[in-house]
C-alpha cells in the first residue's frame, strides 16, 4: 500500500477526524443528536452563568453608587453583551458625571465623548430601534460643547439608507436639525435648514410612499415654512422644488395645496391601500390650509379631490376582487363633512347642497357595512357633529 | 500587450492568495482566521488515489460539486474526479486558450465534452488578446437574491470563497429600443411618463404576484390554471402587451412564449421578492466567473470535509458486480455506494446516458467597448431580453443576454463580454442570436456616441423617468431617427463563439426522477461501461440557478436514501466560545435570514 504522500499541507491534516475537530473546535454532529443538545446546553449554561455574574456585579455597583474606572469598564462589558439594559445606561451616565467628567476641560471632554459616541454607534448598528441607545447618544451630544452636528447628520443619513422607515432615526434627525438650527443666527438660516429637511422628506417619500414618519415630518415642516416671514434661498436645481419654494416665500397656501395635491393623487393611485398617504391627504384638506382660503375656490378644489377619489374608488371596485376601498370612502366622507363645516363657518349651512347630504348618508352606510368593527364610530359621525 | 484587467484570470488560489485579506473585517467578525491553502485542490500532488471510496463523482460541474460537498459533510468518503485539467466541467470559466482547446475537443467529439456540439470560434486578431485576462463562462447564470442556491451558499459558508456583485438593470428590447421598465413601487410612483390609472394597474398586478399564494389569490389562479400567462395578465389586469412582455420575458426570464399561469407568476414573483433582500437589486453574480467559480467553492468545501480531488481523470469502466471503477490513470477504486457521472464525461461506449431532447444555443462575444451605458450606477453588468417576435428574424423564442463589463473581473478595461442564449433550435437559433447581437451593436454605438444622436425633440416629446433618464414618448420621431442613424464607428469584435448544448432538463422543469430509474432498471449483463452509473444532467436551459440545488438533493437522496441531512451541518466558529459574544443563536447556524449573514456577504455595490 502506497504511503499517503504527505506534503505537510493543511489538506492532509483535514482528512482526519482530528484535523476537522481542530479547525472548528467542535465535532461535526447532527443538530438533532441528543449528545449535541446536551453539549450545547452545557455551553449555554456556562455563558448564562457568566452573564448573570457580570450583571450582578454591575447592579451591585449601581446600588452602592460606585463611580470609578472599574465600574465603568464593567458597564462597557455588560452593554456590549446586552445594550438594551436601560438602567445600565443610566448608571453609566452617572459614572461619567461623577467620576470621569469632573476635572476635564471642554476639549478633553470632547475627545472622551467622541470615543463614547463610537461605542454607542456599534450598539446602534445592531439595535437601531432601541430607545435607550438613541437617548444615550443624544445625551452625549448635549454634554459635548464641541459636538459635530454635521457629522451626525451624515451619520443618520446612513441609517436612512438602510431603513428609511425607522421612526427612531427620524426622531434623531429632528433632534439634530434642531440642534443645528439653534446654532444658526438668522431666521433665514433657520428656515433654510427646514427647507433642506423638506427636500429630504421629498426624497424619502419618493423612495417609499409608505413612510408615515416622512409624511408626518413633512407636514410639520410645511407648517413652519409656509408661516415664516423669512425668505428661502434656492438650494437645489429642481424645478419642482422651486415651485414649492415660491409658494412658501409668498405664503401662497393655495399654490402649495395645488402642488401637493398632485403628489397626493400620484400616491393614492400608486398604492390605494397605503394609510400614511390618506392621512396626509386629510391634513391637506383641513383648516391648516383652508382657514383663510377663498370660499368658492376652496370648494372647487374640494370637489376636484372628491371626484378624483371617486374615480379611484370605481377603478378599485372594477378589480377582480370587487371589494370597496375603505380609504376612498372614508376620505370622501371626510371631505363632505369638511365642506359642510365650511358652509357652517360662513353661516350658510342651508346652502349646503341636499344631494351631498344624501351622498354622505350613502357613504356612511357603505362604510358601516364594510367596516363593521368600527360601526359605532361611524354612527357617531354626522355632518352636524363637531 | 499589457493587460489593464483588475485581476488576473487564473486558478482560485493564484487569484486569491489570501481570502482572509479580501473579506471586509467587521467588529464582530467571527470567521476563522485562517483559510487553508488547499494544495491538493489546486495542483493535485497525490500520485495514487485511495483504493476505496463511498461515492465516485465524475465531473466537477455545479450540481456535482454541490453534491460532493453535501456527501462529504455528511460523512461519506467522496472521490471527485474530472477529465479536464480544470474545474467546472460543463459550467467552467475558461481563458481564451482553454476555450480554443475546448472547441477543438467539442468538435472532435472527445470524451469529456458530450452534450456540446457545433462549436464555432472566431478570433479576428489573436495577438490583441491576453488569454489569461479573460474568464469566459460556458454556462452564465443569474443568482436571485431570494433563491435556494444563495441560501445554501450562506449556510455552507461557501460564499466566503466568492465575491458577489449586483445587477439591477434588466432591459427589454422592443421597437428598436432598449427599455427598462418600472417594476418597483418607487419607480412607478416617480415615473411621469405613465398615467395614474396605469400606475394603479401595474401596482395591482405586482401586489397580486406577491400575494397569489394567499387564499384569495389562489382561487383566482386555480380558475385560470391552464391559460397562457401572457393572456391572463393582459385580460385580467389590462396591462399593455409591451408591459406584459416585460413582466414575462424580462423580469420573469421565461425562455419560451407559452408558459402557464402558475409558472409565469412564480417567475415574476421570484424577481420581485428578491428585491431589497440585500439592496435595491434582485440579482447577483459572482466576480471572475459564475457557476465555474461557485463549483470551485463547493469543491473546496468538499475537500475541507475530506473529499479527494483529482483532475485529468475519467471513468473508463464501472463493474457493478464487483463494484470496482476503472479510471483512465490505471487506478481501480472500490465503490461502497454509488458512482455519479455527468453526461459530459460519460465513458466511451456508454449505453445509459439520459436522452437529451432539449437544447440551448449560446453566442459569446467579446467587444471592444465598455458598454457602461447599459449598467446601473456602480454596477458592472446588465441583462437584456429580446421578447418573441421583436427581432428581424421574427424569433419564436426570446433571446436572453447577460452583459458582463470589465468590472466583473472577467475581461480587461474597455471591453465587455456579451452572453446570448436561446432555446430555439438549429440554424434558426443561430440566426436569432446573430440578429440580437446586431441590435445590441446598433444600440451601444448609438448610446455611446458623443452627445447622442441628432433628433429634434421638444419638451412634449419627452418625459422624465424615475431613474432620471429621459424617455421619449413621441416614438414616431425617434423611430425615424433610429432608422436614419448611421454610426460613426463600427463595433470591434475580439471574440465570437457559438455552440449548442443539449440537456435532458425541460425548460423551467427540474430534473425528473425518472431519469434515474433507468440506471436501476438495467440488469443486462453486457450493458456497457456505465451500467448502474447514476447520471446527473447537463446544465438546464434556465438562465437562473433554479433547479440546481433541487437536482443535487435528488441525487443525494438516490445515494443516501433521503435528503433530510443535506448540508445539515453546524459550521461553528471558534469565536462562539468566547464568553463576551452576544447574539448567540446556535439553532440558527443554518438559518439564512439572520442579519449577520446579510452583512457578511462580500459583494461590491
Amino acid at each position: 500500500m502506497a504511503e499517503n504522500n504527505t506534503t505537510g499541507t493543511f489538506l492532509d491534516g483535514y482528512r482526519t477526524e482530528a484535523g476537522i475537530q481542530r479547525l472548528h473546535g467542535t465535532k461535526r454532529f447532527k443538530k438533532t443528536d441528543e449528545k449535541s443538545r446536551i453539549i450545547r446546553r452545557n455551553k449555554e449554561a456556562a455563558r448564562i452563568a457568566n452573564y448573570r455574574k457580570l450583571q450582578d456585579t454591575v447592579f451591585t455597583g449601581y446600588e452602592k453608587n460606585l463611580y470609578n474606572n472599574e465600574t465603568f469598564k464593567f458597564t462597557t462589558k455588560l452593554l456590549n453583551w446586552n445594550p438594551e439594559l436601560y438602567t445600565v445606561w443610566n448608571y453609566r451616565r452617572d459614572i461619567l458625571i461623577n467620576s470621569k467628567f469632573p476635572g476635564m476641560n471642554i476639549d478633553q471632554k470632547h475627545n472622551f465623548l467622541e470615543q463614547e459616541l463610537r461605542f454607542v454607534l456599534v450598539q446602534l448598528k445592531s439595535f437601531p430601534k432601541c430607545y435607550w441607545i438613541w437617548n444615550h447618544r443624544k445625551w452625549c451630544l448635549k454634554e459635548d460643547l464641541r459636538a459635530d452636528y454635521d457629522l451626525e447628520m451624515n451619520l443618520i443619513n446612513m441609517f436612512f439608507q438602510v431603513d428609511e422607515r425607522n421612526f427612531h432615526a427620524w426622531g434623531y434627525r429632528m433632534f439634530i436639525a434642531d440642534c443645528i438650527k439653534d446654532s444658526k443666527q438668522t431666521e433665514e438660516d433657520r428656515m433654510n435648514l427646514y427647507q433642506k429637511e423638506f427636500v429630504f422628506t421629498t426624497r424619502m417619500i419618493k423612495r417609499n410612499i409608505s413612510n408615515y414618519s416622512a409624511w408626518h415630518r413633512r407636514s410639520v415642516l410645511v407648517d413652519l415654512l409656509i408661516n415664516t416671514n423669512a425668505k428661502l434661498p434656492k438650494i437645489i436645481d429642481d424645478p419642482k422644488q422651486e415651485l414649492y419654494r415660491n409658494a412658501f416665500n409668498q405664503k401662497d397656501k393655495a399654490e402649495f395645496l395645488r402642488l401637493e395635491y398632485e403628489v397626493f393623487l400620484n400616491a393614492i393611485y400608486t398604492d390605494p391601500d397605503n394609510s400614511s398617504v390618506w392621512i396626509y391627504g386629510k391634513w391637506l384638506f383641513s383648516d391648516s390650509f383652508y382657514d383663510d382660503m377663498d370660499f368658492n375656490f376652496g370648494n372647487s378644489f374640494l370637489d376636484q379631490a372628491y371626484g378624483a377619489v371617486n374615480e379611484l374608488a370605481e377603478l378599485e371596485r372594477e378589480d377582480m376582487t370587487g371589494k370597496e376601498n375603505q380609504w376612498c370612502i372614508k376620505f370622501n366622507l371626510y371631505l363632505l363633512k369638511f365642506k359642510f363645516v365650511r358652509y357652517r363657518k360662513c353661516g350658510d349651512i342651508n346652502k349646503y347642497p341636499e344631494f351631498l347630504k344624501s351622498k354622505f348618508a350613502e357613504l356612511k352606510k357603505k362604510l358601516i357595512k364594510i367596516d363593521n368593527m368600527r360601526k359605532q364610530r361611524y354612527l357617531d359621525f354626522s355632518l352636524e357633529s363637531a | 500587450m499589457t493587460s489593464a484587467v483588475k485581476s488576473r484570470r487564473a486558478s482560485m488560489a493564484e487569484r486569491r492568495p489570501s481570502m482572509a485579506e479580501r473579506r471586509p473585517s467587521g467588529l464582530n467578525s467571527r470567521r476563522p482566521s485562517v483559510i487553508p491553502y488547499l494544495a491538493g485542490l489546486e495542483k493535485p500532488v497525490l500520485p495514487t488515489l485511495p483504493s476505496k471510496c463511498d461515492v465516485l463523482i465524475c465531473g466537477t460541474g455545479l450540481v456535482e460539486s454541490i453534491l460532493a460537498a453535501a456527501l462529504a459533510w455528511q460523512g461519506s468518503n467522496v472521490l471527485h474526479v474530472d477529465a479536464n485539467p480544470y474545474y467546472g466541467d460543463t459550467c467552467a470559466t475558461l481563458t481564451i486558450e482553454q476555450i480554443r482547446a475546448w472547441c477543438a475537443s467539442v468538435n472532435d467529439g472527445s470524451p469529456g465534452f458530450h452534450g456540446f456540439s457545433k462549436a464555432m470560434l472566431h478570433i479576428p486578431s489573436p495577438h490583441k488578446l491576453n488569454s489569461r485576462d479573460y474568464g469566459i463562462d460556458l454556462t452564465p447564470r443569474l443568482l436571485f437574491a431570494k433563491s435556494d442556491l444563495l441560501s445554501l451558499l450562506v449556510a455552507s459558508r461557501v460564499y466566503r470563497y466568492l465575491e458577489f456583485q449586483s445587477i439591477s438593470n434588466f432591459h427589454t428590447f422592443e421597437n428598436d429600443t432598449f427599455d427598462k421598465m418600472m417594476s418597483t413601487k418607487e419607480e412607478i410612483f416617480v415615473d411621469q411618463s405613465i398615467n395614474l390609472p396605469t400606475k394603479r394597474l401595474l401596482m395591482r398586478f405586482i401586489k397580486f404576484v406577491l400575494e397569489y399564494e394567499l387564499p384569495e389569490g389562489k382561487k383566482i389562479v386555480e380558475s385560470h390554471m391552464n391559460e397562457n400567462f401572457v393572456d391572463f395578465v393582459h385580460n385580467i389586469f389590462h396591462l399593455s402587451p409591451k408591459q406584459v412582455n416585460e413582466f414575462c420575458y424580462t423580469l420573469g426570464l421565461s425562455p419560451m412564449p407559452k408558459i402557464s399561469v402558475p409558472q409565469g407568476l412564480s417567475r415574476v414573483r421570484r424577481y420581485l421578492i428578491s428585491f431589497s433582500v440585500y439592496g435595491d437589486f434582485p440579482t447577483l453574480y459572482s466576480k471572475y466567473g459564475g457557476p465555474g467559480e461557485i463549483s470551485q467553492g463547493f469543491c473546496r468545501s468538499a475537500a475541507v470535509a475530506g473529499a479527494t480531488y483529482k483532475l485529468n481523470t475519467s471513468l473508463k469502466y464501472y463493474d457493478p458486480k464487483t463494484k470496482i471503477a476503472y479510471l483512465n490513470d490505471g487506478s481501480k477504486v472500490n465503490i461502497t455506494e454509488k458512482v455519479v457521472c455527468s453526461p459530459s464525461q460519460a465513458p466511451g461506449g456508454s449505453k445509459n446516458v439520459p436522452k437529451m431532447q432539449y437544447e440551448v444555443t449560446r453566442l459569446i462575444s467579446i467587444v471592444e467597448k465598455s458598454c457602461k451605458e447599459w449598467f446601473a450606477e456602480g454596477e458592472n453588468a446588465a441583462v437584456v431580453v429580446f421578447p418573441p417576435k421583436t427581432l428581424s428574424t421574427m424569433n419564436a423564442y426570446p433571446v436572453q443576454a447577460i452583459i458582463m463589463g470589465s468590472g466583473t473581473g472577467s475581461c480587461p478595461d474597455g471591453q465587455c463580454i456579451w452572453y446570448l442564449s436561446t432555446i430555439e433550435r438549429g440554424e434558426r437559433a443561430r440566426k436569432d442570436l446573430q440578429a440580437a447581437v446586431k441590435k445590441m451593436e446598433e444600440s451601444i454605438l448609438r448610446e455611446s456616441e458623443d452627445g447622442g444622436f441628432d433628433v429634434e425633440l421638444s419638451d412634449n416629446d419627452v418625459a422624465i423617468q424615475a431613474n432620471g433618464n429621459v424617455s421619449v414618448i413621441n416614438s414616431v420621431k425617434l423611430g425615424k431617427s433610429f432608422k436614419e442613424f448611421v454610426p460613426r464607428e463600427k463595433l470591434k469584435y475580439l471574440f465570437k463563439l457559438i455552440f449548442t448544448q443539449t440537456t435532458s432538463v425541460a425548460p423551467f422543469g427540474v430534473v425528473s426522477n425518472n431519469v434515474f430509474e433507468k440506471a436501476e432498471e438495467t440488469e443486462h449483463i453486457d450493458a456497457g461501461p456505465d451500467e448502474k452509473v447514476i447520471y446527473s444532467s447537463m446544465p438546464s436551459t434556465e438562465i437562473s440557478y433554479d433547479g440546481v440545488v433541487t437536482e443535487a438533493k435528488v441525487l443525494y437522496s438516490k445515494i443516501v436514501g433521503s435528503d433530510d441531512d443535506f448540508f445539515d451541518v453546524d459550521f461553528e466558529d471558534e469565536d462562539e466560545d468566547n464568553a463576551n459574544t452576544r447574539n448567540i443563536d446556535d439553532e440558527s447556524a443554518i438559518a439564512d435570514d439572520t442579519e449577520e449573514f446579510q452583512s457578511e456577504m462580500a459583494f461590491e455595490l
